[in-house]
Order: structure tokens, then C-alpha cells, then sequence
């Protein structure tokens, strides 16, 4: 697999963005191997590491990236939030970490916890990501003394809501860090976001959108509808046709993202 | 790590239990069945039943094998469920299960015969043990007079098993694949399971045994069958539980995963019970 900040960088040059799908069960992995490859387009993989044993994670997608040898995947794991986590999911093949935002709170007290993080993540080529809540307040120069101090890789920039009237801030805001800082530029998990917004920020400079909110809405209602058709008496094996369907959403989305997100298809 | 899966069901055999042969259809239920089975101290069988799954059938095999790896104290077998041909049984062969099924059930007893020898001599070569098919076991939502008319006949279980070596039979006593049985109206022969057992060392197993009954199923396992695969019950099961799940409180999809996971493990658990293998390791 690549280092996760490979993959964002790839994207950053060409000015289109790598989709991040937060996993929910253990089997969509598959599916982001199969959507990657068959596009060939960046597909990083991420998981939160109190809802997965890591181990596991890694064991399957490592499996999976031998039978699909050119999808560029990246594995992330989310929620680190001291030394010993970090140092777990390095060692088990991760390609990214993401740091907790409990830890960034109180940036002062914990930088010395971040430099370590990123210091035995930059020794086994594993890209750092750290999220910023206040994205306004990097613009007086504390991105890049964040991004400095903490030797990261990536800045995730949790944007919030995101249209018509705010995109220009946005797009101001990420024209100067980009002048300031070298590292890649990500979006949280923003939901619904049009189209040409997200070509326009991917245009900006963010090569990483992160998304779960829009498939599992997308499943949630599926599901819902599906089961309202026929009662539960009637639907013996729903559980069949329910995990089809999980599957075939999930896939739909990643799909749509794909599209949504750039012109890496078939590049 | 897995175990040839005729060491499994000859001890199940000799004790006089059944084991759940479970069919996950992914990664999450392959997980979910060893967590039950690791906690209830049980054997369990894993069948890849490849019209389930979106895994080839060497996919499933790795996966398995990691998952037996993570739980070394379940004693675990993965067969191979309904494989068509030769060519089948030594790609499961060489993918690591250790057990091949293939069926010949709709043939003729001397076409089964000179199909399964093939099987055999591959199979036991590898360690690998090999599962037949006799008599309506690969028919889906069949009659009863349907039923009557294909019960695995004791002289062909006899022959099959003796000429072929075979380790395991899925034989046809009554119960049967499909979505149509009423639950608990299948009439199990008990008479034909002991019959059976007595005519040859096979180990004999029970395809389609959701929507039977528990208690016939716990009657059967002590009658002899060894091997019961499951498939239909446990995802009613799940299915019951996301049911309730979304009555309450449909709108999460992590919400609903756990509900499917809660049935799914709830109804293995149930099986292992009654069936007699929890506690056996």
C-alpha cells in the first residue's frame, strides 16, 4: 500500500483529490480495493481505532492489496491520542495516522507527544495527519507553526457546512497555507457537498476528502425502505439481500466520490 | 488453526453432539462466529457456501485461516459447501480448507462413486478430508412426497462411503434446503440417522437444517449427525434484531450493524448449545 500522504500529494499536483471513506464493517474493505483499481484513482482507507482491532484491519488489507496490485490504497487509522497507539498501528503496517483532536486541545502541553508521534511515523514512512477545528486562526501563521513544530504531514481542515457564501473564505484560507506550509490539505467529513464545490476546493489545493455521513444516510434509507416493502415475516433471508445492499451502496458512494472528487478515473 | 475436519466430526461422532456449520457470507461474520465459538468453548466449521459470498474461494480460505489463527483454542474446520467438480475441490484444496464437499448428489451412484474417488485420493494426500452428497440433500423446497422419494437409501450410503473412503456424507433424512419450510413441520427420520450411522464410519451431515426445530436438530445430533449447516436461521435471526433496531431507532447505520451482529451471534450461540457442542474444548 502507499504512504498516505503519497496519494495526497499525487492528488495535490494534479490539482483533484483522494477520497478517505471511513470503513464501517470489516467487508467494505474489498470494495475499496475494487473501486480503487477499477478507476485508479486514491482511495484511503480510514478506520477508527476504538471500533476495529488493527491488527485485523491491516491483515485484510494487506490481503487485499496482493490480489489488487495497482489500486493506490492507503490504510489511515483515526483517534490516536498518545505514544503507545501510534506505536501500535506503525507496527502493524498502517500507512497514516491520524492524530486525535483530545490531543490537540492543548497543543502547548502535548507537542512533545505529537514530535514523538511523528518521529517514529517518519521513521517507517508512515504520513502524520492532524485536524484543525478553527480553521480561520491558521491564517496568522499558526498553521505553519504547527505544522513546523509538530513535523506533520497533513492538515485536515474541519470545514463544516460548506456553499455559495462561504467557499471564497475557504478558498482564501487554503491559498495561504498553501504558500505557507508544504504539507497536503484534507476536509473533514462534510455531507452533501455540491459537486462543483468540491471540485473547486479540490482545485484550492485539498487533496483528501473525508466521507462517511453521505453512504451511511444513503444506507440507512435504503435499508429502511427496502424492509418497509416486505415485513420481516416474509423477508426470511433480508439479511442477505441487506448486506447486498450495504455492500452495493457503499460501493455507489465510493464511486460517486471518485467522480465528485477529481479526474484521476482511469488516469 | 485449522483441523481436517474429519477430526472433528469423528469426535463429535464418538460423543454422540453436533457441530454448527456455519455459512458467513464476510469477513464480519466469519469474525463474529469465531468470538462465539471462542466463548463458549465450542468446535466450529466454517462452510463457504460461494453463492453467499462476494470472496473467491481463495479470499474466504485466507480469511478464515487468519480468523482460526486469532482464536487458536477453537478447534475450527472451513469446508468447502456444494463445490461442482475436481477442479473445485483442488483449488479449496490448495487454498487451505480442510474440508472439500462435492457434491454429485443429482447423479447416478456409480457417477458420485468415480467422482469421489478422484476427490479422495486428492484430498488425502493434502490432509484434507472430503465431504459426498447422497440422495435429495442438494434440492431446494422439495415436497414431501419429494422427500420420501430421494432418503438417502443405506445400501448406496454403504457402498459410496466403502468404495470411496469418503470422511463425511451429506445425506438426506428429512430435512432440506429452502426459504419455504414452516418452522418445525419437517419430519426428521431418526430411524434412517441411526440406520446410517451403523452402516459405515462417515461422519453424517445435515444440510438445510434452518427452520427445522431445535429440538429435532438436538435429536438428530444425538441420533448421529455430526455436522449441521446453518445458514437461514442465523440471518432471520439478524434480521429479527435489525427489525427492532429500527422500530426504535433506525437511523444509525452502526446501530444497525451491532443489531445484525447481536442476532447473528445470538442464533450461533443457540445452536452450539443445543446441539450439544459448547464446553467441548
Amino acid at each position: 500500500m502507499f504512504k498516505t500522504d503519497v496519494l495526497t500529494r499525487t492528488a495535490d499536483r494534479l490539482k483533484d483529490a483522494a477520497i478517505s471513506p471511513r470503513i464501517y464493517n470489516r467487508d467494505c474493505i474489498k470494495h475499496c480495493f475494487v473501486v480503487a483499481d477499477k478507476y485508479r484513482s486514491p482511495v484511503i482507507i480510514r478506520i477508527n481505532i476504538h471500533e476495529f482491532d488493527i491488527k485485523e484491519i491491516a491483515y485484510i488489507s494487506n490481503y487485499m492489496e496482493k490480489t489488487y496490485v495497482e489500486a493506490p490504497v492507503s490504510l489511515m487509522a483515526e483517534g490516536i491520542s498518545n505514544y503507545e497507539e501510534a506505536v501500535a498501528v506503525v507496527m502493524a503496517g498502517y500507512n497514516g495516522i491520524a492524530i486525535d483532536d483530545s490531543l490537540l486541545l492543548n497543543q502547548e502541553q502535548n507537542l512533545q507527544i505529537i514530535k514523538d508521534i511523528a518521529r517514529v511515523a517518519r521513521s517507517l514512512d508512515v504520513s502524520v495527519q492532524v485536524s484543525v477545528k478553527q480553521v480561520e486562526t491558521l491564517t496568522d501563521g499558526k498553521g505553519y507553526e504547527l505544522v513546523k513544530k509538530g513535523h506533520i504531514d497533513m492538515l485536515k481542515l474541519m470545514i463544516g457546512d460548506l456553499n455559495d457564501d462561504n467557499i471564497g473564505k475557504y478558498q482564501h484560507i487554503i491559498h495561504i497555507l498553501r504558500k505557507e506550509t508544504l504539507v497536503t490539505l484534507g476536509t473533514g467529513e462534510e455531507t452533501r457537498v455540491e459537486t462543483r464545490l468540491m471540485k473547486s476546493l479540490a482545485e484550492a489545493g485539498i487533496s483528501k476528502f473525508d466521507i462517511y455521513a453521505d453512504y451511511e444516510k444513503a444506507c440507512v434509507r435504503r435499508l429502511a425502505d427496502t424492509f418497509k416493502m416486505e415485513p420481516v415475516k416474509d423477508k426470511k433471508l433480508f439479511m442477505l439481500e441487506l448486506q447486498d445492499l450495504m455492500n452495493a451502496v457503499f460501493a455507489q458512494n465510493l464511486d460517486y466520490q471518485i467522480h465528485k472528487a477529481g479526474h484521476f478515473v482511469k488516469r | 488453526m485449522l483441523q481436517n475436519m474429519a477430526v472433528l466430526t469423528n469426535k463429535a461422532k464418538k460423543e454422540g453432539f453436533g457441530i454448527a456449520a456455519v455459512c458467513p457470507m464476510g469477513i464480519d461474520q466469519i469474525a463474529w462466529s469465531f468470538e462465539v465459538a471462542a466463548s463458549m468453548r465450542s468446535p466450529l466449521i466454517i462452510c463457504n457456501n460461494s453463492s453467499l459470498s462476494d470472496y473467491t474461494i481463495e479470499e474466504y480460505g485466507d480469511m478464515v485461516s487468519f480468523w482460526a489463527g486469532r482464536y487458536p483454542e477453537v478447534p475450527a474446520a472451513l469446508c468447502l459447501d456444494h463445490g461442482e467438480n475436481f477442479e473445485h475441490a483442488a483449488r479449496g484444496i490448495k487454498a487451505g480448507y480442510t474440508c472439500v464437499m462435492v457434491d454429485k448428489s443429482m447423479c447416478s451412484d456409480d457417477e458420485n462413486i468415480r467422482a469421489m474417488k478422484e476427490v479422495v485420493k486428492l484430498a488425502h494426500a493434502s490432509d484434507v478430508a472430503v465431504e459426498a452428497g447422497l440422495g435429495g440433500t442438494s434440492w431446494r423446497d422439495p415436497t414431501p412426497e419429494d422427500i420420501l422419494a430421494h432418503l438417502t437409501k443405506v445400501d448406496s450410503f454403504k457402498r459410496l462411503v466403502t468404495e470411496t473412503e469418503v470422511d463425511a456424507v451429506a445425506v438426506f433424512v428429512g430435512g432440506s434446503h429452502g426459504d419455504n419450510k414452516k418452522q418445525g413441520e419437517t419430519t426428521l427420520h431418526y430411524d434412517l440417522v441411526e440406520a446410517l450411522r451403523d452402516a459405515a464410519p462417515a461422519a453424517l451431515v445435515m444440510h438445510g437444517s434452518s427452520g427445522t426445530g431445535d429440538d429435532k436438530l438436538a435429536k438428530a445430533a444425538k441420533c448421529g449427525i455430526s455436522k449441521f449447516n446453518v445458514a437461514g436461521d442465523l440471518f432471520m435471526s439478524s434480521t429479527k434484531e435489525y427489525a427492532a433496531f429500527v422500530e426504535n431507532d433506525g437511523a444509525d447505520l452502526k446501530g444497525c450493524i451491532q443489531a445484525l451482529e447481536k442476532g447473528f451471534k445470538k442464533r450461533v450461540a443457540e445452536y452450539l448449545n443445543f446441539l450439544g457442542s459448547a464446553d467441548r474444548c
